[in-house]
This record gives structure tokens, C-alpha cells and sequence, in this order.
């Protein structure tokens, strides 16, 4: 059954206007928790965000949710600051197809560009692999475009609706992803393992619910791609 | 209805000025986690800050930010207003030199960067309460864009300062010694954001005026000795730096001579250890000496040499930091005992970092420092024992620094001040004694008695320790050389660990 974002919308949830993608209930279908009012609102919003203009987005959630908010309010929205869903901690990674993962990490280290990809060449951009940390786990974060340039190792960064899948096939990365944000909220300051890293697993299905990945096997303790210093 | 569907779509008004350079991967001022955030909402609650917000708790952030960001000129109803609620709530000067504070000077912006010292001179002017710490906190960061006006500041009140607020005076020329002991004063590039703001475009750098620093210096040290004093023996250890520097030479000859020995039985004051380093290398520094475990602290390191070693005049902070390290922070038994990098081994990366020979030395120096003056009395052993705890730990991997520090220490007994040399060498001398008294090392044979050693250096020290307090060295390092040697199958086990 399809998740109906505005079930259950107790009053509480209303006055959140600083919240973004949350998980659906079921996990399913990411659920939209501010004060859009109009189940069509919430469509046309969705179609705005593939298009990826900001400002068509902010004028569809004038249109259909400005109510109350100011076109400030529309930014916080869109970009979930204040931490709209629950942070996780990075041991906590599991791959899944959702931009939902909100954490915080401190960059370890940074990998030589890689030259925009793929076919069309006109809006691509080029990418950067980066080993992230907290102090539970690591992993590859995949910086993209401008972010290649905006942060640099030992710089704490905040990200928001982001997502941690399989990207070009085989590489297992966390990444903003069109719809997630990141933000340099320090430097320096936050301890960090390397060990055990949530891109060296392997991952399945889980057998119990097919929709869910589980942890099968540790490929690697550590990075293969940046070794550890000592 | 049809009314307010069209206000719906009327563009938003523009958005307020920024304080902080940033683009998109910055928190922007509507995040909490954001440093301009306190100064947005409170700009937001009162926009254009005037008399009848005399009360309001948020005249301190609205009014900093309105005095940073508004276009030339200032409007003088801003500085009127400024002083009303200074002179009405006393408390009110303390929070808006807080909130000035409370931004990150490094990511400021050129515009409000100029109102933050405008806003400094005019704190001074009036003796505000809290401007002290505001300026003490500048200076910590200069060499920065427009710092020169600082200098002017202090040079326009250095009679008042040196009877009201001698701390501030002191920490000043020491900022300003060092600055140019370490030869810092490369100009600091302006950005050309500003460049049709006149208040900008009068900014200056100190490097630009690098007379006007000097002569400042040079005065304060010959009118307000006493003042300078305050500082304790590291202003004689930066003028021995200046050496060079014709006007310093003639003070030295003049003034400092006499009274160099004297001053350096002085130790550092608590409140300029930091002075010469800048808030950020402090937060990091004592992050990594609070938390950071053994084995983890490689990319720390690397990371803190990247952004202030690796840096145009880096390389000459290091040792300050090193001074820093010894008298600045003396960390609790606790913090000792849980596993984080201690501070000698940072300590000892530093002095690996050094590239130039002139900059090692004086790194060494600044660690042994305090041996060269210890008064059992009044030193703190806390401050001599960063040096001895890396000789020792270096023994067994990398004893040639052992042996370069043991080195360097008796060519500083031998040389600092031939004059003196009796003196020093006591002063040393008692530094080993209360080293094994404390606890630090359990004895000297630890050193005396290592076949790693240089002998010749072992030899020179048996010789030292015991020259100076025969019966105390009887204790510690009883045998003279030729016996040491069955002692030291016995130590080799110590060595080798």
C-alpha cells in the first residue's frame, strides 16, 4: 500500500517547518513532514526537484505551500538545515536506494580528480573520491562537482539527505546526491577510526526481508583506496 | 484573494549583507550551526537599531551587525547609539565586544573586517569595558589584512594602557616583537572586494609600515620597560632574535644589557603563552594533546603542518608553538594517563619539521629555555619536562635526537652568556636534580649509563652533573666513567626497550 504522507499528521509534525526527507514509515517511500498542505503540492514538487532548478522548486513551494513561510523558509526546506531527519552515525550505513542519510564526518584524505564521465559530456561534472570518518567507522564519500574543491582533508562536513549505494556499478559510496547538501560546519576537532569501513563490505539481501541489505563479508579491515598511516 | 495570490509571487526582498566568506558548502547565516547566525536573528528582530531599542537584549548583535555591514560611511547615529547604551547598561559594551568576538576572524570579510577595527578604535577611545580582550584576541591573528590599525590603537593610548592596562601593552609588543623577530610581515594580499569603500581602502597592512612597527617597539621597550618585563624572560629571547636590527642593537647596548639577566629569571606569564600563537593552532594543538590516542595522531599532524607550517612563515612559528607547548599547557594526571600523544612527542615532531637549520635552533632553544634560568623555587617543573621525557623516549629509536639535544644543551651552557656561565650551569644543573626528584626520569643513569648515547656526550654529562653538586651526582650517577660501563649491561635493558 502506498504510504499517504499526510496520515497520521499530528499537529506536531506541522509546526516543524525545519524538516526534510524523513523515512517513510515503512522505510519504503521517503515522506514529505513540512506543512504542504495539498497531496498534488507534494507531486509538482517532486517534478520540480528532477529538473533540479532551485528556483523552480522555491516558486512550486510558494505556489503550494506558502502559507507561512518566507522565501528563506523555502531554502531551509529544500536543504533540511537544522537536521530534518535523524543523524546517523556512519557504522550505522546501510545501502539503500533513498536520499536519507544525515550525518556528520571529518575528511581523511582526498583522491586525484576524475574527469567528468559518461555520455552527453555537457553537465556532467567531475568527481572526487574521499576517505570520511567518524569515530564508529569510515567510508568512501564521493565529492562532486564544486564540492571537489570546497573541502579539503581535515575539514568536518555536514551532510544532509544524502546517499550511501553502489555507484558505477560496483563502488560502494556515500555522496549528497542530487537532492542532499553538504556543509563545512569545522575542521580538525573530531576523533575518527578508520576501521572497520562501510564501502570495504559486502553486502546481500537480507533473507528475512528482500528489500532490506545486510552485512555478508568484510572485503577489506581498512580503505584499499587510501592506506592507512602509520 | 487574487491580491495575495500576486504578493505571493513579488520577489523576496534582498537578502541582509553577509559577515563571512562562504559559498554553498557553508552554513548559510539561517543555520543555527552558522557563526553569523545570533547577528541574522537578531538583525531580523530589529533591523535598524535605534534609541527606543535602548532595552532590548538583542541591541548588542543587531547593532554589531548593522556597525559591520552598513555601506560608508558609518552613520554616526550608530556610534551615537553605541556609546548611549554603554553608558546606560554597563553590561552593554561587555556583549558587544563578546559578539565581535564571537566571529571567526579568518573567514571575515574585507568590509566587515575594517568595521571590526574601526569598531576596536572607537572601544578604545572610550575605555569599554572588554576591549582589552578584543584586542588581545586580534592580535593573535596578525599578520591580517588592515592589522596596522591596531598599532595605531595602542600607539594613540600607550600612556593610558601601560598605567591602566600594562597586560595589554605587554602582550602587544610582544605580538608585534615576534612578528618581526620571525620576519612574518610578507604583505598580506587585500581583496579587491571592497576596493570602492574608502574606510577599505585606507586599511593598511603592518607590512607596509614596518618603521612605524619598529620604532613603536623600541619606544615601549625604552619608555615602559617595566611594562615589557612583564612578559618574563621570552622578551629576552626575542630580542636576542632581533640582534640584527640596528635599533634594536642600540637598545640592547642602552637598556637591556644590565638588566637582561634579571628579567630572565622571570618565567613566561600564564597569560601571554598563547600570545604568539593564533587561536585556531592553539584549539588544534590542545586537541590533539587532549584526545587524540596514541598511533592516531599521524593525519592530525599532517593536517595542522598543511595549514600553519606549510605556509609562507609557518616554518618560523614553530618555535613558539614549542614555547606554547612547554609553558602554555601542562596537562592533568588524568589526561596523562589516558592514552593521548603526550607533549614531548609532539614536541618531537616539530622539531622534524624544522627545514631550516636557523629555525631548528631556535626551536631548541625555546624547549630548553627554562633549564637555562631554573630556580627550584619558583619553576615549574611542568615546564622543563617536555625536554627531558623526548631525550629520554628517543633513546631507543631515534637516539640521534637524544644526542643532538644533549648536544645543543651543553652548547647553550657553554654559550648563551659566557658571562653568566656559572649561573646557567647551576640553573641546569638543578633542572636535572628536580626532574629525578619529581619522578620524571627515576635517575640519570638512565642517560649516563646508555650505550646508545654518544659516549662522548655521556662523558660530558657525568662530568656536568657531577661538577656541579658532587654528592648529589654521587647519588644519581655514583661511578665515574670507566665503572659505567658494567653499569650498563645492567641499563641496557632499559635502552633496548
Amino acid at each position: 500500500m502506498p504510504c499517504d504522507p499526510w496520515n497520521g499528521h499530528s499537529a506536531k509534525q506541522e509546526s516543524r517547518h525545519r524538516s526534510g526527507w524523513g523515512r517513510g514509515g515503512d522505510g519504503k517511500q521517503p515522506k514529505w513532514q513540512t506543512g504542504v498542505r495539498t497531496r498534488h503540492g507534494l507531486e509538482v514538487f517532486l517534478d520540480a526537484r528532477s529538473y533540479g532548478s532551485d528556483c523552480a522548486i522555491t516558486t512550486v513551494v510558494s505556489k503550494y505551500a506558502m502559507t507561512s513561510f518566507s522565501g528563506t523558509d523555502a531554502n531551509c526546506i529544500l536543504y533540511g538545515f537544522g537536521g530534518g531527519g535523524r543523524a546517523v552515525q556512519l557504522k550505522d550505513l546501510v545501502p539503500a536506494a533513498t536520499n536519507t542519510v544525515n550525518t556528520t564526518f571529518i575528511v581523511l584524505d582526498k583522491a586525484a580528480r576524475a574527469p567528468p564521465h559518461g555520455r552527453g559530456g555537457g553537465g556532467r561534472e567531475e568527481t572526487c573520491l574521499s576517505l570520511a570518518a567518524d569515530e564508529t567507522a569510515a567510508v568512501h564519500f564521493l565529492l562532486w562537482g564544486a564540492e571537489c574543491d570546497a573541502f579539503e582533508p581535515g575539514d568536518i562536513v555536514r551532510l544532509t539527505d544524502g546517499i550511501f549505494s553502489y555507484h558505477r556499478g560496483n563502488s560502494l559510496v556515500l555522496r549528497a546526491g542530487r537532492r542532499g547538501r553538504t556543509e563545512k560546519v569545522g575542521e580538525f576537532t573530531m576523533l575518527f577510526v578508520e576501521t572497520p569501513n562501510m564501502s570495504e563490505l559486502r553486502w546481500a539481501r537480507d533473507p528475512a526481508d528482500p528489500r532490506r541489505m545486510v552485512q555478508e563479508a568484510v572485503v577489506s579491515p581498512h580503505s584499499q583506496v587510501f592506506k592507512p598511516l602509520q | 484573494m487574487r491580491r495575495g495570490h500576486i504578493q505571493k509571487f513579488l520577489p523576496p526582498p534582498m537578502p541582509p549583507p553577509r559577515l563571512l566568506a562562504g559559498g554553498d558548502h557553508h552554513p548559510s547565516p539561517t543555520s543555527p550551526s552558522s557563526p553569523e547566525y545570533p547577528f541574522f536573528s537578531a538583525h531580523i528582530l530589529l533591523p535598524s537599531p535605534g534609541p527606543a531599542d535602548l532595552s532590548s537584549p538583542h541591541l548588542p548583535l543587531a547593532l554589531a551587525f548593522s556597525f559591520l555591514t552598513h555601506p560608508s560611511p558609518l552613520p554616526r547615529r550608530l556610534l551615537v547609539l553605541l556609546h548611549a547604551a554603554g553608558g546606560r547598561f554597563p553590561a552593554f559594551y561587555h556583549a558587544f565586544s563578546s559578539a565581535l568576538l564571537s566571529l571567526p576572524l579568518p573567514l571575515l570579510l574585507p568590509h566587515p573586517l575594517t568595521r571590526l577595527l574601526l569598531a576596536v578604535s572607537e572601544l578604545a577611545r572610550a575605555a569599554a569595558p572588554g576591549f582589552t580582550t578584543l584586542i588581545v584576541s586580534l592580535l593573535r591573528h596578525i599578520p591580517f589584512p588592515g592589522d596596522t590599525c591596531l598599532l595605531e590603537v595602542l600607539h594613540e593610548h600607550s600612556s593610558f594602557l601601560a598605567d591602566e592596562e600594562p597586560q595589554l601593552l605587554a602582550s602587544a609588543v610582544f605580538a608585534f616583537l615576534r612578528l618581526l623577530a620571525k620576519n612574518r610581515l610578507t604583505p598580506a594580499s587585500r581583496s579587491d572586494e571592497c576596493s570602492d569603500c574608502n574606510d577599505c581602502k585606507k586599511a593598511k597592512n603592518l607590512g607596509e609600515c614596518r618603521d612605524k612597527l619598529l620604532s613603536f617597539c623600541v619606544s615601549m621597550l625604552r619608555d615602559h620597560t617595566q611594562v615589557c618585563t612583564l612578559i618574563g624572560r621570552d622578551i629576552v629571547r626575542c630580542l636576542h632574535e632581533l640582534v640584527l636590527v640596528p635599533e634594536f642593537q642600540e637598545l640592547w647596548k642602552d637598556s637591556m644589557l644590565g638588566c637582561a639577566m634579571d628579567i630572565c629569571r622571570i618565567g613566561m606569564t600564564g597569560w601571554c603563552t598563547a600570545m604568539a600563537i593564533s587561536p585556531e593552532m592553539e584549539t588544534q594543538l590542545l586537541f590533539m594533546m587532549n584526545n587524540v590516542k596514541w598511533g592516531t595522531q599521524k593525519r592530525y599532524q599532517l593536517w595542522f603542518a598543511r595549514k600553519h607550517l606549510m605556509v609562507p612563515g609557518g616554518e618560523e612559528r614553530i618555535p613558539d608553538i614549542v614555547r606554547f607547548i612547554c609553558c602554555g599547557y601542562h596537562p592533568t594526571n588524568e589526561v596523562m594517563q589516558s592514552g593521548v600523544i603526550a607533549r614531548w612527542a609532539v614536541i618531537g615532531w616539530l622539531l622534524t619539521s624544522c627545514n631550516k637549520s636557523y629555525i631548528l635552533a631556535n626551536a631548541k632553544l625555546a624547549l630548553f629555555y627554562d633549564w637555562l634560568f631554573f630556580d627550584e623555587g619558583e619553576g615549574n617543573v611542568m615546564n622543563i619536562e617536555p625536554a627531558m621525557l623526548l631525550m629520554v623516549n628517543s633513546l631507543s629509536q631515534y637516539t640521534d635526537i637524544t644526542n643532538m639535544l644533549l648536544e645543543f644543551l651543553f652548547l647553550l651552557v657553554e654559550n648563551y652568556e659566557v658571562q653568566k656561565k656559572g649561573v646557567i650551569t647551576e640553573c641546569v644543573k638543578n633542572a636535572f636534580g628536580v626532574l629525578v626528584k619529581k619522578g620524571v626520569v627515576p635517575s640519570m643513569e638512565i642517560l649516563t649509563c646508555c650505550e646508545k648515547l654518544s659516549p662522548m656526550l655521556r662523558q660530558k654529562l657525568v662530568v656536568f652533573l657531577s661538577s656541579a653538586s658532587p654528592e648529589e651526582t654521587k647519588k644519581t650517577c655514583g661511578q665515574p666513567i670507566e665503572e659505567v660501563s658494567e653499569a650498563m649491561e645492567r641499563k641496557n635493558r632499559v635502552c633496548s626497550n
